[in-house]
């Protein structure tokens, strides 16, 4: 098996444009079966299990169609941000609408700050509404991964 | 109980109207009118999430008693110095389509006789031996420069432990006085304390540890969406929160003034201290930060908004990580 660049946080082998998915269980599902297809998660349930918990505490959708599903986790082999578009929208519990845009943040387990940086990058653009606008508007898988090792990897 | 001071407090006006137009008559279509300052924000949000607190601030004839009475509504004690000039109406007119504009007084100038009543007061309320004096906002014409200096040393001779949140002239000369047990300067506010540039992440610890003057005392940082770096002579702990979405960053550093304060009682009543109670006080700083900056202009975050899980935090970040890359 190939996989993608595991030095970039996102690769267009783990975006999916006009994601199949009509919950956020099935579209944080089809998510991450690509994080394990590029070797970057280990164990589909194991992983799904820890992005579950995390998802009961609170939801992760934002207001303006937004949704972060993630999980530091023992079955992320490396720091990752899985990418689904959707023009119909999927709920995550944000009070004005469906998420648009969902972002899987899945992270190593371990005394590493990777999942923080990542939160913070995506907490810094994210205010910002051409960030939303350019992923948005993106028509490929290629075009969304090279949005996010430009404006989210440091 | 954590008693706070405003050298110089305000009536914000919000006024909201549909489209602001320059030289024509503009209808409200809401309004309100909250009492506002550092301090007088620090202990507002203590008291939504059902910390005592006591507010001194000085009081006009007019403005002064309508701070005081919209405060007791929301259970903040207040101790007030009676001075001439009027306490500052802030008027802020926010249009539907977001512009924002606002229009600030220049508030009291203080007397000498002024600040002997401030000082005193203050002595008086140290007397109720608080757990901490929250010294915070700039200072106002008038009153002399090493003023929080002066009273930072009144507080230690007390026993009581101070938290500066404050910025210019007044802040650096209590900065580097060592009376403050806790300061939260912004990344911008230290750079200006410092006169450098602090690029990188031991560059700010660095600083900022020039300043603590022994273990017990500590910093922290603010770094907006970036979270926040907590230093003490012994350790640093970065800590984020989950991306949020943001209504309005007025008020939110008070906020996290006031949790950070609100732990560390929790922490010493537990005995919780060490690395250990510091996570635990940085936590809770950038949970009720980040719960600010999701509610609307002025309205203050009570228990049911801050969400302490959502917070993230790594211990002793790599020194050599530039701050813009966080």
């Amino acid at each position: 098996m190939t996989t993608s660049d595991h030095s970039v946080l996102t690769t267009k082998d783990i975006v999916v444009v006009d994601l199949m998915a009509e919950t956020k269980e099935e579209a944080t599902r089809a998510l991450a079966q690509k994080l394990v297809d590029d070797g970057r998660v280990t164990d589909l349930e194991g992983f799904l299990e820890d992005v579950a918990a995390r998802e009961a505490q609170l939801n992760t959708g934002l207001p303006g169609g937004i949704g972060i599903p993630h999980a530091r986790s023992s079955h992320v082999v490396v720091p990752s941000v899985a990418i689904g578009t959707t023009s119909k929208g999927i709920p995550f519990g944000a009070e004005d609408g469906p998420a648009h845009l969902i972002f899987l943040i899945a992270a190593p387990d371990g005394a590493h700050d990777e999942h923080l940086h990542i939160l913070a990058a995506l907490a810094r653009k994210l205010v910002h509404d051409d960030f939303k606008e350019s992923l948005r508007n993106a028509k490929t898988p290629a075009e969304i991964a090279a949005i996010i090792t430009k404006e989210v990897q440091k | 109980m954590i008693v706070t001071f405003t050298a110089n407090p305000c009536i914000e006006h919000t006024l909201v109207v549909s489209q602001f137009e320059p030289n024509e008559v503009n209808r409200a279509v809401s309004h309100h009118r909250d009492p506002a300052g550092k301090g007088i924000n620090v202990s507002r949000a203590l008291a939504q999430n059902n910390v005592e607190t006591v507010a001194i601030f000085p009081s006009d004839a007019v403005n002064g008693p309508w701070i005081v009475r919209s405060l007791a509504v929301e259970h903040v004690e207040t101790m007030t110095i009676s001075i001439r000039d009027d306490v500052r109406t802030n008027v802020t007119i926010v249009d539907q389509s977001g512009h924002t504009t606002k229009v600030n007084e220049a508030g009291p100038t203080i007397s000498a006789s002024d600040q002997d009543a401030f000082a005193s007061t203050l002595e008086s309320a140290l007397a109720l031996r608080p757990d901490w004096l929250v010294l915070a906002g700039s200072l106002p014409p008038g009153i002399d420069v090493d003023f929080y200096a002066h009273v930072g040393r009144m507080a230690r001779d007390h026993g009581v432990r101070v938290a500066l949140d404050s910025s210019g002239a007044g802040f650096a000369a209590a900065a580097h006085a060592g009376i403050a047990d806790f300061m939260k300067p912004n990344l911008d506010e230290l750079k200006e304390l410092s006169g450098r540039l602090l690029p990188t992440i031991g560059d700010v610890v660095a600083f900022s540890r020039s300043l603590l003057r022994d273990e017990e005392c500590s910093i922290v940082v603010s770094l907006g969406s970036q979270g926040a770096l907590a230093v003490t002579t012994e350790t640093h702990l970065w800590a984020v929160h989950e991306p949020v979405s943001v209504k309005s960053t007025v008020g939110a550093g008070d906020c996290t003034v006031a949790g950070y304060l609100s732990a560390d009682i929790d922490c010493r009543r537990q005995e919780i201290g060490g690395e250990e109670g510091l996570t635990v006080r940085l936590t809770t700083a950038v949970a009720w930060g980040s719960a600010a900056v999701q509610l609307p202009l002025a309205t203050l975050p009570g228990p049911e908004d801050v969400t302490m899980h959502r917070v993230h935090v790594h211990a002793r970040p790599d020194e050599a990580t530039h701050i813009k890359d966080l």
